[in-house]
């Protein structure tokens, strides 16, 4: 095998792969990029065994043929060579990468051992503006847990009914909901996957702000193809929660408060949030927010806030790390939220921005909860023992 | 400002409170802990009993091996909880910085207090007198800059005593003092120290730093500056440094694996129980249980919520028990404490916020049965006998 490359081209078939890499992995191929150069093309690919993704590139070729060359040493490799033509050839069992007057000699693997492309007949397909997925992503992906004991939910979950899409992430405490109208669709009218996370983000990641991209979904797999990168990825295996159930859909009151100035009040009230809990009180007012947090022994914020609102006085508690998050992705001045008790879940959402939504849970303050009676036992006949022990 | 944190240690408490339900039992050697021929271990021993070798946590049968004519007691630890809330309300009197060590032990930060009580000193005497006259019940003190010299002179001063060190004179007061006398050297630290012929707290300090540090790393550093008085831990309040536990002997041995899940059942709804009197939740849950031959196993989990629901608990205690019973051999105890205790507050989750009203609700009716009618009166199926007959707890350690 031999052929030239713009350094250019390797910079970003490399980018674009190696972190689907798999370093830590008992097969030593997957720790390499195949490579396979024909027709004045060649496609860079590699696998985890969960994902994997081929980036394709121009080239101009003097020997077809396969090659693997190991990804870590590879990409750092092409991020330090001069911008000029690069020439990889196989010698031997060894691979030379030439660029002006210099050279580098790789050990190399046998390109058969490599895991084929996967094959798949796809059950749904639907075409979208990649600049609109990323954005869903984008708006979504926070929510994602980065461990759980709910294997379902260390994904996204893409629900289709038709040419809605729905895109839902969770952790089990806030959600994230997105919905956008597809432009094509073939397949089966309803489908729904849960793509990994990490899957998510390398696509997001790729993703740009002109063309289209395809996703194709299978019960096992799903693709995405943006024509020059494609990724085929398993999916989670499993059954998403019941999204629908968690969105409340009516609501006692709504408030309407500007984003910025929110999320101004949110960080600094963050500085004297409890560590363990990250909570803070927002106490609605007529017309008036009131923010206040406290963690003991240390001291207590208060600050507040002129926002649209008529109804009674309400106070809710939330983390102030999921607030700060959702209104980074809420893409609008203005700030809607509904509620209805201090105990149920709330919505955030963008003013006039009906297809994106966040539900968080609150937190639940003691002094918010019914007080237990502090009985004294008075049966003394069976008493209850008490038995204090230090850790 | 100067430190000034006292420890008051009350004395052979359990006993002394059984003293006071019965005033015939005065001056008669007393062991605190049930059946003499059953297996449990001495909650408390009268100062009569230690003339002869009796110790707390010693097997009950040994006691009476050493002390044939005592008199067993199964106790009141109800009436113990009781004089023990009459105790920490008297001292929190004083300062409203009081930690309650165990049941019968607190520290008290009188860092401050001088305009309002006194001088230090003075303020102790008055609240050990306070406790007898009051409560009518002996206590001994120690009060020092530090909890740790606090502690070392509450023990020096037993029974009915009271040791001021003053600012400065730390390590002059524990150099003569026989090392097991701080705490945080057991026996086997003990037996390490002895090799290299030291006796006393004194000597381990002239070892020097670099000599402990070559010895025991990290921690050897830790332990010249505690042994020369040094220490600079906080006087907590209650919660803070707080687990609850239950633990169950059996009356026999047992590899039963349905009486053990009972037991487990039924030590996961005491820790509720109490977890929910208290009003808190854990974050973590520890097993532990008791070979036949008294090697001792504890594994720990934390929850991904913390909780006061017993079937939360009961489900990691029994996950920790597959993980801890790895011997083939057969259980004298198994045991379950909560850890990781928070009062304050806790992000709901979405999808149990129906469930999770639902339980509490539940949770506070058993409750006020309990409440009304004891422990036993309303258990879970699964608990029954899980420490009916079988089973005998073991008492608190004084």
């Amino acid at each position: 095998m031999k052929a030239v490359f713009k350094r250019a081209d390797l910079a970003l078939a490399t980018n674009v792969v190696h972190n689907t890499v798999n370093y830590q992995t008992s097969l030593p191929i997957l720790s390499n990029i195949l490579v396979k150069v024909s027709d004045s093309k060649a496609i860079f690919m590699a696998s985890d065994l969960e994902c994997n993704v081929r980036c394709e590139i121009p080239a101009e070729v003097e020997t077809p043929g396969s090659i693997t060359v190991p990804a870590r040493t590879f990409t750092d490799i092409v991020r330090v060579l001069s911008d000029a033509d690069v020439t990889l050839q196989l010698e031997g069992n060894r691979v030379r990468v030439k660029c002006e007057t210099l050279s580098y000699d790789l050990v190399t693997m046998d390109p058969e051992d490599f895991p084929a492309w996967p094959e798949m007949r796809s059950k749904a397909k639907i075409e979208l503006p990649q600049k609109t997925l990323k954005r869903v992503i984008e708006q979504i992906i926070f929510c994602i847990p980065q461990k759980d004991p709910r294997r379902v939910l260390l994904g996204g979950f893409f629900d289709l009914h038709d040419k809605i899409l729905k895109c839902v992430a969770t952790d089990g405490k806030k959600l994230a909901f997105v919905q956008t109208e597809v432009e094509s669709r073939s397949g089966q009218e309803k489908f729904s996957a849960i793509i990994p996370q990490k899957v998510l983000a390398e696509v997001c990641r790729t993703l740009g702000d002109e063309g289209n991209v395809t996703v194709q979904m299978t019960d096992r797999q799903v693709a995405f193809d943006l024509k020059q990168i494609k990724y085929v990825s398993n999916v989670i295996d499993g059954t998403y929660p019941n999204y629908d159930l968690v969105i409340p859909r009516t609501f006692e009151r709504t408030m309407q408060l500007p984003r910025g100035p929110l999320r101004d009040r949110i960080r600094q009230a963050a500085v004297m949030s409890d560590e363990k809990s990250n909570s803070i009180i927002l106490d609605f007012e007529p017309d008036e927010l009131r923010l206040s947090a406290m963690t003991y022994d240390v001291g207590s914020y208060a600050g507040s806030l002129a926002i649209q609102y008529s109804q009674d006085p309400f106070k809710i508690v939330f983390n102030h790390k999921f607030i700060s998050e959702i209104l980074d992705a809420i893409p609008a001045d203005e700030v809607v939220i509904k509620a209805n008790k201090a105990t149920s879940p709330a919505v955030f959402s963008g003013k006039d921005i009906p297809d994106t939504l966040y539900v968080i849970m609150p937190i639940k303050l003691a002094d918010l909860a019914e007080p237990e009676p502090v009985a004294e036992e008075a049966y003394r006949d069976e008493p209850e023992e008490e038995e204090e022990q230090e850790e | 400002m100067l430190r000034w944190i006292a420890h008051i240690d009350m004395d052979a408490f359990f006993v002394e409170v059984e003293r006071r339900l019965d005033p015939s039992l005065a001056g008669k050697p007393i062991i605190v802990g049930g059946d003499p021929d059953g297996r449990g271990v001495v909650a408390a021993c009268s100062y009569e009993t230690r003339r002869f070798g009796v110790r707390s946590a010693m097997p009950l049968r040994r006691a009476k091996q050493l002390c044939p004519d005592a008199l067993f007691l199964r106790g009141h630890p109800q009436a113990y909880a009781d004089y023990s809330r009459r105790v920490r309300a008297l001292l929190q009197s004083y300062t409203p910085l009081v930690e309650m060590a165990s049941i019968d032990e607190a520290y008290l930060d009188l860092t401050g207090t001088e305009r309002l009580h006194g001088p230090p000193p003075e303020a102790v005497g008055r609240i050990l007198h306070r406790i007898r006259s009051e409560i009518g019940l002996p206590a001994s003190a120690g009060l020092a800059a530090n909890k740790l010299v606090a502690k070392v002179a509450c023990d020096t001063a037993k029974p009915s005593g009271f040791c001021v060190v003053p600012h400065g004179t730390e390590a002059a007061f524990l150099a003569s003092l026989p090392m097991r006398q701080l705490p945080g050297i057991g026996p086997k630290l003990e037996a390490q120290l002895s090799r290299y012929g030291i006796a006393t707290i004194g000597d381990i300090v002239a070892l020097g730093e670099s000599t402990l540090q070559t010895l025991f790393g990290p921690g050897g550093s830790d332990l010249y500056y505690r042994c020369q008085g040094m220490d600079d831990s906080p006087v907590q309040l209650a919660y803070e440094a707080r687990s609850i536990g239950h633990e169950t002997t059996f009356e026999q041995d047992t590899g039963h694996r349905p009486t053990l899940e009972r037991t487990l059942s039924y030590l996961a709804e005491r820790v509720a129980r109490r977890l929910r009197r208290h009003r808190l939740r854990a974050r973590c849950v520890t097993l532990k249980l008791r070979y036949g031959d008294f090697q001792t196993v504890t594994r720990r989990m934390t929850l991904a919520e913390p909780t006061c629901d017993d079937r939360e608990i009961y489900a990691a205690a029994r996950c920790l028990l597959d993980r801890a019973w790895t011997r083939r051999a057969w259980l004298r105890l198994l045991g379950i404490s909560a850890s990781g205790l928070t009062d304050a507050q806790w992000q709901m989750d979405l999808w149990a916020g129906e469930t999770e009203e639902a339980r509490a609700a539940l949770a506070a009716a058993i409750d006020r049965i309990k409440g009304r009618y004891g422990f036993d009166a309303i258990l879970r199926a699964r608990s029954f006998h899980g420490d009916g007959g079988a089973a005998k707890k073991e008492m608190p350690s004084g």
